[in-house]
């Protein structure tokens, strides 16, 4: 197998913030949190999330689609366009049977409840007929390479929270392998609907701040009492380094490692000790060639839940003497599922190429059991030479990307 | 001539719902270039099924890509006629406030379902997309 280098040439973000990687990048590094009142989940025991702006979305991704596919599929559609567009790409020039694309997504859409009373009605011609192709997880990577014209492999990678990092992982096996030259590498979710709302508020998983949603989302906060459900799509184009420089690309940063675990503890609580965790960040940094004090930043998983956060935490103390400046990405953009492994594998290769690392909001009451540098309040500017970026999902996935500079 | 409420109606679903552009609306475009296949119009019917209780069977095996809106327009009044009139040309709507879908289950008024003709459902009753359109 090819053990070339694997550049990140293009990255492309639909987040609460915004739809494009300029505006939602700005927000982050401002700290400003996008949680709000969400109309959709009035009444509801928690009615607030991360919401994507509509009329952005619908505006990006044009005519004649959202009839037959769901807004996750919509998000990674625009998130990939963006990035094929950065990394200088033109679908009408590239060998199409040599790009893959790769898209994580925790879960398919749990929007549908008017058509499933169809079927408890007995309905069955009421059903939409595009139900199916519209909601389906495998839809997004299917969608995307119908909207790109990319033909080659293609894959759904599916372990909830940890779904948009899994696929970098697959998407680096993918062209380590020689499967294909370049991958649009991704994941999308939008969970924040009554029914995933109602799912995540029932297994206490969500924050009940309801009164202050901008001040809900609070990773590492000794007040921390959960998530704020989001929606988003992050999107990157890898390819071989040698590739990229042979046709002038800029390159971000390289995906120089990718490790992942599973906790085999509990089918939704981490491992107390951070067990899985730390095997997935050393197993990162040893494919990357990294020893753990190489590394300068670590984007967490950062949930703002009490276990999430204690369990990454000790993780971290685990596999560095010395755990380097930590920033969490959810409190600003809350928790998109599928999309955040994506959407914080863009922010890391973000902080790499700008020097800087973005501040964690609601950052008010460190945790005195955390005992970690949590960037708060401004950007901290650095020389990053290689940054962490962890995602665990429900199941006890856990899975990290380390990004190196180029 | 001015156009007839289905053809408002099918107007304004495709430009709507379906987000074709507007300009392209016109009696004598076909469905290709408004970007509507066999999913499409299964879509079409199913939603104008619901909206009205009235049940459309079948995609027509006329259609093609081909035809036009004005058609269109035509075969759905012409078949909305037909089921409305009943199978034996006469019989009224059910009477218990019930519908009368396609594959044949009619749901009652009180939300219990019954077979019409007693028998089991066909799938050939069944208003499916065109087998080109899936895999």
């Amino acid at each position: 197998m090819s053990r070339e280098a694997v550049a990140v040439t293009g990255v492309g973000l639909v987040t609460p913030a915004a739809v494009g990687v300029k505006a939602s990048w700005e927000q982050l590094l401002q700290a400003r949190p996008t949680a709000a009142s969400d109309p959709s989940l009035e009444g509801m025991p928690v009615d607030f999330s991360c919401r994507v702006p509509d009329d952005a979305l619908a505006s990006a991704l044009g005519r004649g689609l959202r009839w037959r596919i769901d807004r996750f599929i919509q998000m990674a559609i625009v998130a990939a366009r963006e990035a094929v567009a950065d990394a200088a790409l033109s679908p009408a020039e590239w060998d199409s049977t040599r790009v893959g694309v790769v898209i994580g997504v925790g879960g398919s859409a749990l929007d549908h409840t008017k058509e499933y009373m169809k079927v408890v009605d007995g309905r069955f011609s009421a059903l939409s007929p595009s139900l199916v192709a519209r909601s389906q997880p495998g839809m997004a990577a299917g969608e995307v390479s119908l909207d790109l014209g990319a033909q080659g492999p293609t894959m759904c990678t599916s372990t909830n929270c940890a779904s948009g990092t899994a696929a970098l992982g697959a998407a680096k096996l993918l062209l380590d392998a020689g499967a294909c030259d370049i991958v649009v590498a991704g994941g999308t979710d939008s969970p924040r609907c009554p029914m995933g709302a109602a799912s995540f508020w029932r297994m206490g998983a969500l924050s009940q701040r309801c009164a202050d949603p901008a001040g809900a989302s609070r990773p590492f906060d000794a007040d921390r009492d959960g998530f704020v459900l989001g929606e988003g799509a992050g999107v990157l184009v890898l390819e071989r380094a040698g590739q990229a420089r042979a046709r002038f690309a800029r390159v971000y940063a390289e995906l120089a490692g990718y490790g992942s675990t599973a906790d085999a503890h509990h089918c939704v609580a981490p491992h107390p000790e951070g067990d899985g965790a730390a095997r997935a960040m050393l197993t990162a940094l040893d494919d990357a060639g990294l020893r753990p004090e190489d590394v300068d930043h670590v984007n967490a998983h950062g949930t703002a839940t009490v276990l999430n956060d204690r369990a990454e935490a000790r993780a971290l103390h685990r596999v560095f003497a010395d755990p380097p400046p930590v920033t969490a990405n959810k409190s600003v953009f809350g928790h998109a599922i599928g999309g955040a492994g994506a959407i914080e594998a863009v922010c890391s290769v973000l902080s790499l190429h700008h020097g800087l690392i973005p501040p964690t909001a609601n950052h008010r009451r460190p945790d005195p059991g955390i005992g970690l540098d949590i960037v708060t309040d401004r950007p901290r500017t650095a020389a990053l030479n290689a940054v962490v970026s962890n995602s665990f999902g429900f199941g006890g996935h856990n899975s990290t990307a380390v990004f190196r500079r180029p | 001539m001015n156009p007839s409420p289905m053809q408002e109606r099918l107007a304004s679903l495709l430009r709507d719902y379906f987000e074709v552009d507007p300009q392209l609306l016109r009696p004598d475009a076909p469905l290709d270039e408004l970007g509507m296949d066999s999913l499409s119009l299964a879509e079409l019917l199913t939603i104008l099924e619901e909206e009205d209780g009235v049940p459309l069977p079948e995609i027509p095996s006329s259609l093609t890509k081909q035809t036009t809106l004005a058609e269109v327009v035509r075969i759905i009044e012409e078949q909305r006629a037909a089921a409305q009139a009943g199978p034996d040309g006469g019989e009224p709507a059910p009477a218990d406030g019930g519908t009368v879908p396609a594959d044949g289950k009619r749901v009652l008024a009180d939300g219990k379902a019954a077979l019409v003709d007693g028998g089991t459902v066909s799938p050939s009753q069944d208003r499916t997309a065109d087998q080109s359109v899936t895999q």
